[in-house]
């Protein structure tokens, strides 16, 4: 019933609409040069704010700075104009853009750029290249003509924005368009102020900033062509087909299915967990791009350790612990023998020994049981997309997926089963619930299940079992500060932080002794790769396009 | 780098969007109701001196007598600024069937930050009105106007079922920023020695966030608009030295500091010494309170505390939001002897857990507000402080309701069982330090984690 044009002209005739703010001001004599803003990103998912500031040619004087709303896709390509107050001179500006997400903002304390540094092992935050004074006194300020501190408190954060720099002459009595588009694979690459170099189109590329040659043409095509573009090279479903779960000799099922996750560009880390440690701090967050890839179903299970054996795998250590006992079914000490789930000698079938998860393994060991499969333990950003962002959806603290955090309960997920009162036995308060279960035991509708993988939401059967309970499981990312060098100068598409051992590595998801918080998806925990975690077990990916 | 002064190249910029202008068509010669909307309430990109802004999101639903029917791009969000309203005036227009009865304009006024995953408004902030529009002719256009009043938030104008009837007519000058309880108010009393005047205002109290622990004792308000008249503060925490003058508590210092007792890291003593300049713990609520009193105070309210934490514009910190580091304040410092179980991430390992640390300006980072009066020091970390309220969970009696709260004040104070200790502390980690932390503590206890300060009207 509406008319079919975008939001302006729907509203066009009788004023705004969030592009339609102010108007031109009056043409020549002034001279004029109309910005023309475009992004290959999303709106409003993964952009919807532009940040707009003017400064001299130079960088070092900073006139203005706005915050343009621009929430709808049709507010794309954005526009604005950078004008002449008087038809005196001609005048170069800077003018810096910087397309993020609402929200995603830190305070402002004086330029920060930190350049990119692929490859850094530094795992320590890093310090800002320019030390910062509480008040500022050093940092560039924003005055106006009445010589007002206009300064704004805040700037986008880095690692969710595309940061640009164009300079343009304006002309008394000219009028000109600047082209630029805000490219996807420039987000998290800070543009260098005081150097005029800027990301133009390549990860870890700066440039130098020239003169942006103008382009007679002021026409505005709206809406946006590109919009989008960049997340759907990466939201695509795997070229090959899953693994399907086949059992043993005796008929146990391995569990050893796996199922597709589609790629995507999401946000990685959060403030579920923030400030309980310099080193596992979920912040700052970044946008990461992850093409599609195979990840198990399940968490590997004790008769997968031994099908792989009976077909010549090796462990590369002593690990996992060997237990023969059978599981201990009430209250014992965490960190008991017994309480290791693997077993060299077959425990009877009424136990179900054989599908619990397998524990008490060390990074090394788990590490080269996937790699086995021709695959790997899954990365950080990998494990943390798998278990909240799938598909586009909003981003989820649990893995169950819904916009609201909805806490776990005993009934749907494998926590809370510790010895510890009142720390970690929230599910064990009789005593007779205790430790971890076999990986089907909270596969079922409202348990612990991801939401359907599947791009279109089609698939109802392609779903991941215990990311937050039963055992936490390994990554392949070393210990590292998201602020460190080493995440820093990590790639937007696939990120990872390798440092070599014996750095700790990172385990990610609940487990049998968590309590709410650590069930939350973005926590990171990390532990000693030679240590044999009585919670800690692995599950496994493999590339998209292979058998 | 001051651009003050001469060789100012005279450029400016526009946020003007030659593609609106380019593409506004000519709108069919249908009928057509324009909806004007203003408000009272600060927006953001006021002058320099206005409130804080309260709301900066705007939602309009046109709802068909029908509501079952889809209505394809019936919903329309905007930014609201100061200027989009006092300069432009904000209009929606929608050519509606002409003839048709029972139409609805449903306008909510709410603050992004408060807002679902989905981009939803969060109901308790929201100035949310229902409106009926009636039947439209032929052709021609209809001025409606709505006022939006911050002094409705919470609380819904009009149903689908009793809508309200819109003014006719348009909007010639916008009320944007004239909400009086919003604006700035000095003290007019003069601040005595080691207070500053923390000017009145209007802000938002609690968050969204989820409680981080999740654990009824630490439970976040649920973001509550909170007027305050002007109070003065103490600029510290109050001190040993300070508190002698009044009374001797029990509860001493051991003279160690190695935390083998849980009064070792007490920081009274009956003569003047080492720790006169920490300030004072191991008091009971009664006791902290009777000081403030015999100086002519009283403990912070809850929301005056907070407002004063959030650096008086509701920031998470009272220097923003970066999360802190450990240079920043005193915090992280437990964690070893009887404390054994208390965050040390700010603690090198190889030396003792240092007790709360001396007033020493520039010894605590960030944790300092700056206001025209003065310095107001150590609200996020160094010791937790006791408040004036009653404690409340965020869903009961005092806090349950959305609203506006003026200079609110929780339960019976003299007698209250529970209170809130409001801010972090030495022994704390870093995600306790927000200003809208609150933990329940039973008033009777002492604690080497606790101590408070002082505040007086300031009018």
């Amino acid at each position: 019933m509406w008319p079919s044009k975008s939001v302006c002209a729907l509203v066009g005739a009788v004023v705004l609409g969030p592009a339609c703010e102010g108007s031109p001001a009056p043409l020549p004599p002034l001279g004029e040069v109309l910005v023309v803003a475009d992004t290959d990103l999303s709106a409003p998912r993964l952009v919807n704010h532009l940040r707009v500031d003017l400064y001299s040619a130079d960088g070092s004087s900073w006139y203005e700075s706005r915050e343009i709303d621009r929430s709808h896709p049709g507010d794309w390509p954005a526009t604005f104009a950078v004008a002449l107050t008087d038809g005196e001179a001609d005048r170069v500006a800077l003018v810096r853009l910087r397309a993020y997400a609402a929200g995603f903002v830190r305070d402002y304390r004086g330029e920060r750029f930190l350049p990119r540094s692929p490859g850094s092992t530094s795992t320590l935050p890093a310090q800002p290249s320019t030390p910062f004074a509480t008040a500022c006194a050093e940092c560039p300020r924003e005055v106006d003509d009445q010589g007002n501190d206009r300064t704004p408190s805040s700037e986008p954060l880095p690692g969710v924005t595309v940061d640009r720099l164009v300079l343009v002459h304006v002309r008394p009595g000219a009028l000109g368009a600047a082209r630029v588009v805000l490219r996807g694979a420039c987000l998290g690459n800070m543009a260098d102020l005081s150097g005029l170099r800027t990301c133009v189109d390549t990860d870890s590329v700066l440039v130098d900033e020239s003169e942006e040659s103008l382009d007679p043409d002021l026409t505005v095509t709206a809406p946006s062509q590109l919009l989008g573009a960049f997340e759907a090279q990466y939201a695509q479903a795997c070229t090959a087909t899953p693994r399907a779960g086949t059992t043993a000799p005796d008929g146990t099922p391995l569990h050893d299915e796996d199922v597709c996750v589609p790629g995507g560009v999401f946000v990685f880390g959060s403030w579920d967990y923030f400030g309980t440690g310099p080193l596992t701090d979920d912040v700052p967050q970044r946008l990461a791009a992850l093409p599609p890839f195979f990840m198990g179903k399940y968490e590997v299970t004790v008769g997968q350790w031994r099908a792989a054996l009976a077909e010549g795998f090796t462990s590369p250590d002593s690990s996992p612990d060997d237990n023969q006992a059978a599981l201990p079914t009430s209250s014992i000490p965490e960190t008991d023998p017994t309480v290791c789930t693997w077993t060299s000698v077959p425990r009877p079938a009424a136990e179900r020994r054989d599908e619990y998860p397998l524990s008490c393994v060390s990074w090394a060991a788990a590490r080269a049981f996937c790699q086995r499969l021709g695959g790997d333990l899954p990365t950080e950003a990998q494990w943390e997309y798998a278990a909240t962002a799938t598909a586009g959806r909003p981003k989820s603290r649990y893995p169950w997926g819904g916009p609201a955090a909805t806490p776990p309960t005993c009934a749907r997920v494998v926590y809370g089963r510790g010895s510890l009162p009142s720390i970690d036995d929230l599910c064990n308060l009789d005593g007779g619930s205790f430790g971890a279960l076999p990986v089907d035991a909270v596969d079922y509708d409202g348990g612990d299940r991801s939401p359907p993988l599947g791009l279109d939401g089609g698939d109802v059967t392609s779903f991941l079992v215990d990311l937050g309970g039963n055992l936490a499981e390994w990554t392949r990312d070393a210990e590292a500060s998201f602020a460190s060098p080493c995440w820093l100068g990590a790639p937007l598409v696939s990120p990872l932080c390798d440092v070599p051992p014996p750095a700790s590595r990172v385990l990610r998801g609940g487990h049998w002794a968590a309590y709410d918080l650590t069930v939350s998806a973005a926590v990171r925990v990390p532990l000693d790769p030679t240590l044999l975690g009585h919670s800690a077990g692995l599950r496994c990916v493999r590339p998209a396009g292979g058998s | 780098m001051s651009t003050r002064g001469a060789g100012r190249p005279t450029v400016w910029l526009l946020a003007a969007a030659a593609a609106c202008s380019q593409e506004a068509t000519p709108l069919p010669a249908t009928a057509q109701v324009l909806l004007h909307v203003d408000t009272d309430a600060p927006l953001p990109g006021g002058a320099s001196g206005s409130p804080n802004a309260l709301f900066d999101r705007l939602r309009v639903t046109f709802i068909p007598p029908d509501p079952s029917t889809p209505c394809g791009g019936c919903t329309q969000d905007f930014a609201l600024t100061t200027a989009l309203l006092s300069s432009r005036l904000l209009s929606v227009g929608a050519p509606l069937p002409p003839g048709q009865a029972g139409w609805l304009a449903h306008v909510q006024m709410y603050p992004q930050a408060f807002a679902s995953a989905l981009g939803d408004p969060d109901p308790d902030t929201t100035v949310d009105v229902t409106a009926s529009i009636p039947p439209l002719a032929d052709t021609g256009v209809v001025d409606l106007t709505l006022l939006l009043s911050t002094a409705d938030v919470g609380q819904p104008v009009g149903t689908a079922a009793a809508p309200v009837q819109p003014v006719a007519g348009t909007v010639t000058t916008s009320q944007v920023g004239s909400w009086a309880p919003a604006k700035p108010t000095p003290c007019t009393q003069s601040a005595r020695t080691g207070e500053v005047c923390v000017p009145g205002g209007a802000f938002w109290m609690g968050t969204s966030l989820p409680v981080n622990p999740p654990h009824a004792a630490i439970a976040y308000l649920h973001p509550r608009l909170v007027t305050l008249s002007p109070f003065f503060l103490g600029a510290t925490e109050v001190t040993v030295a300070a508190f002698r003058k009044f009374a001797s508590p029990q509860q001493q210092w051991t003279g160690s500091m190695s935390g083998a007792s849980s009064l070792d890291w007490c920081t009274f003593t009956a003569t003047p010494g080492a720790l006169d300049d920490h300030p004072i713990n191991c008091i009971v609520w009664d006791l902290a309170r009777g000081y403030c009193r015999s100086i002519g105070a009283d403990l912070p309210t809850e929301a005056q505390w907070e407002y004063a934490a959030g650096g008086l514009v509701g920031s998470f910190f009272v220097w923003g939001t970066d999360l802190p580091q450990c240079g920043d304040g005193v915090w992280g410092k437990g964690g070893a002897g009887y404390f054994g179980y208390l965050v040390n991430t700010c603690t090198p390992p190889a030396r003792p857990t240092e007790a709360p640390a001396a007033f020493v300006d520039g010894g605590h980072g960030l944790d300092k507000l700056s206001l025209d009066g003065g310095t107001i020091y150590d609200l996020a970390g160094n010791v937790s402080e006791w408040t004036l309220d009653a404690w409340d969970s965020p869903d009961g009696p005092c806090w349950g309701t959305a609203k506006v709260y003026t200079d609110p004040v929780c339960g019976d104070v003299a007698s209250a069982t529970y209170r809130a200790v409001r801010g972090g502390g030495w022994y704390l980690n870093g995600n306790e330090l927000p200003a809208v932390t609150r933990t329940q503590v039973f008033g009777d206890r002492y604690s080497v984690t606790d101590g408070f300060r002082c505040a007086r009207p300031g009018m």
